[in-house]
């Protein structure tokens, strides 16, 4: 028996609409611990991993671990029928074959349940291992929209370097360049609005765009996102879930085996 | 008329009746001298673009020209024709820096794995002279890349798939192709290995494709890995393309991949394979030097001719354990040593 009450019900509502362009259906994963997900797209450039942790919930039931496969297209338009502030329940039965949400508006006058039929789905689980990364950028999530917003319009691939002198993301394309360049901003107002800048190793390595700009949809999530780079490995994209979580983003990179193609 | 061994080199064939300075080919009175080396040395060698008239040595390219192209010919500045757009920055894949860690549990796959793996034991069990069918990669996803890749070199170089030797009007006819006319005699191909040949290409027709990916290198341009362990004495691919004579073909520079079919006594009834317009994976395998000790240790195929049902047919096999990721090369010159490879890596 499933069962997860979760006061803070815009926090799902807007974790699923930060994975379900990017992956069309996986397994949600259960267990004591909490509440996770690991997908990958379907080209397997790019890989999703979600935690909420039990602590997060109101109320956190969960007899057996249980894989819960489900269409993220699905979910997402039934939980688009619950309203931001609404207290969103997931139940499921063991063995069922069925998930259940129901939404209750804070004030308790209206209460709705959707029923939604779950999949077979076989998911391959990549190991990731912790490790350390060569260089971490800390800055506010609406700064890195933009930035991956604005680059794709000149260039698909944008080149995120980390030196002693800031982060630089740069991109070519038919019309042109465009170099962003921010250095560490320590000294604000409002802490969220930071740019820090940890750098271990100067890294430099180049991403496509289209996937950055899937992984910006989780953007509502978190004031702050942390993007972490080392020459060896993917990148991982991080936003916060309020206290109870995070989505991470990892994007395999571009290598180039040839010189740089000119503009 | 003074056939100017610099005709294709010095000047164009619309430019052909340039002033007789030119045709002194002994020093290089042109001023032309090679971008990339600078040194007007070997004008034989020496290609203009025919659109910057700027010069470049066919080794000094790359990758690498083997012969003068028949048609005109722009330098890399100016050709429009690049790098594929797929090869510049290869996209990398989560699975080349993540393990997997809980394998899918998939249910059809084992079985038909476990049927594949019976065959080849079976077809294993005598070791010495049978040869082996290739064994796809199991991950559909992967064998869907390996396929891309042909796809993608395939659509560079305009050519078109073909699985098995074509016989087109205007080049040479099925019913020329006889290997008793061979000299000296053609190896026929045992019941058993042509068992083999068949099963291999009934999974090529099923999607299974022979573990290999096309992959472009700055020097050697198109050529092919092995993207799983590959066995000695298997059979990698056949060689195929459009068949024609010999003869119809001396003068065809722009074929560097032709491919000896049948080497008859008579000259006429020789026949070339011509993968330029219609071939598979095997045109993109690279030879190797022969001119350098290094060159020849490169080696892991061999090329070799058989008798099939009365036809001539250029099989690709293994000639040592092959590894991942390992290049393919085979010794163009199995036969002649009249292809020039100094220039090979």
């Amino acid at each position: 028996m499933l069962e997860l009450r979760l006061v803070q019900g815009s926090l799902l509502k807007k974790v699923l609409e930060s994975i379900k362009d990017l992956v069309n259906d996986a397994n949600f994963d259960c267990s004591s611990t909490g509440f996770s997900l690991q997908a990958m797209d379907s080209s397997h450039v790019a890989l999703v991993s979600l935690l909420l942790r039990s602590e997060g919930f109101e109320h956190y039931r969960c007899d057996r671990n249980l894989s819960m496969g489900m269409n993220l297209g699905n979910m997402s338009k039934m939980l688009k029928c619950a309203g931001n502030d609404d207290i969103i329940t997931i139940k499921a039965d063991d063995g069922g074959d069925t998930v259940t949400f129901m939404f209750e508006s804070p004030s308790q006058d209206k209460i709705a349940d959707f029923e939604m039929k779950l999949m077979d789905i076989d998911s391959e689980h990549l190991g990731i291992p912790d490790a350390e990364y060569q260089s971490i950028v800390r800055m506010p999530s609406n700064e890195f929209s933009r930035i991956c917003k604005d680059l794709s319009s000149i260039g698909d691939t944008v080149v995120i370097s980390v030196t002693k002198e800031g982060v630089k993301f740069s991109t070519a394309g038919d019309i042109g360049t465009a170099n962003i360049v921010l250095r560490q901003n320590t000294t604000v107002d409002k802490p969220e609005d930071a740019i820090v800048i940890e750098m271990n190793e100067p890294v430099s390595l180049s991403f496509a765009l289209r996937y950055m700009n899937s992984f910006t949809k989780a953007t509502p999530l978190s004031d702050t996102v942390t993007i972490s780079l080392s020459s060896e490995l993917p990148v991982v994209v991080e936003y916060k879930v309020a206290e109870m979580g995070y989505i991470r983003y990892y994007l395999a990179p571009k290598i180039e085996e040839d010189e740089e193609d000119k503009a | 008329m003074v056939v100017s061994l610099r005709r294709r080199t010095q000047a164009t064939n619309p430019r052909f009746d340039l002033p007789p300075s030119i045709a002194d080919d002994s020093d290089s009175d042109c001023d032309t001298v090679c971008e990339e080396c600078s040194s007007g040395k070997q004008p034989s060698k020496l290609l203009l673009c025919d659109k910057c008239d700027k010069g470049f040595h066919l080794f000094c390219l790359r990758p690498i020209l083997v012969s003068v192209p028949k048609g005109s010919w722009f330098c890399p500045s100016c050709s429009k024709h690049q790098i594929p757009k797929s090869f510049p920055l290869v996209q990398t894949k989560l699975i080349d820096f993540f393990k997997i860690k809980r394998s899918p549990d998939s249910t059809s796959s084992p079985d038909s794995i476990g049927k594949k793996r019976k065959r080849t034991s079976l077809v294993m069990s005598k070791k010495k002279r049978k040869l082996l069918p290739y064994v796809p990669s199991v991950d559909p996803q992967r064998r869907f890349e390996q396929m891309a890749s042909l796809a993608t070199a395939l659509r560079a170089s305009d050519t078109e798939f073909r699985n098995e030797l074509t016989y087109v009007s205007g080049k040479a006819s099925r019913s020329a192709n006889k290997a008793v006319l061979e000299k000296g005699g053609m190896q026929v191909l045992s019941k058993q290995d042509a068992e083999t040949l068949a099963l291999c290409k009934n999974m090529m027709d099923r999607g299974e494709c022979p573990p290999l990916m096309v992959v472009f290198d700055p020097y050697e341009g198109f050529t092919v890995e092995a993207d799983r362990c590959i066995k000695d004495l298997t059979i990698i691919t056949e060689y195929v393309g459009d068949v024609d004579y010999l003869s119809n073909r001396e003068d065809d520079y722009d074929g560097d991949s032709m491919m000896t079919l049948l080497h008859a006594s008579d000259p006429s009834q020789c026949l070339v394979i011509c993968p330029d317009k219609r071939s598979n994976i095997a045109r993109f395998i690279s030879g190797i030097n022969n001119h350098t000790p290094e060159g020849r240790k490169k080696q892991n195929l061999k090329c070799v001719r058989f008798n099939i049902n009365g036809e001539a047919r250029v099989l690709l096999v293994a000639n040592r354990d092959i590894s991942k990721g390992e290049r393919l090369y085979y010794d163009y010159n199995g036969y002649e040593h009249s292809y020039p490879t100094e220039h090979f890596v």
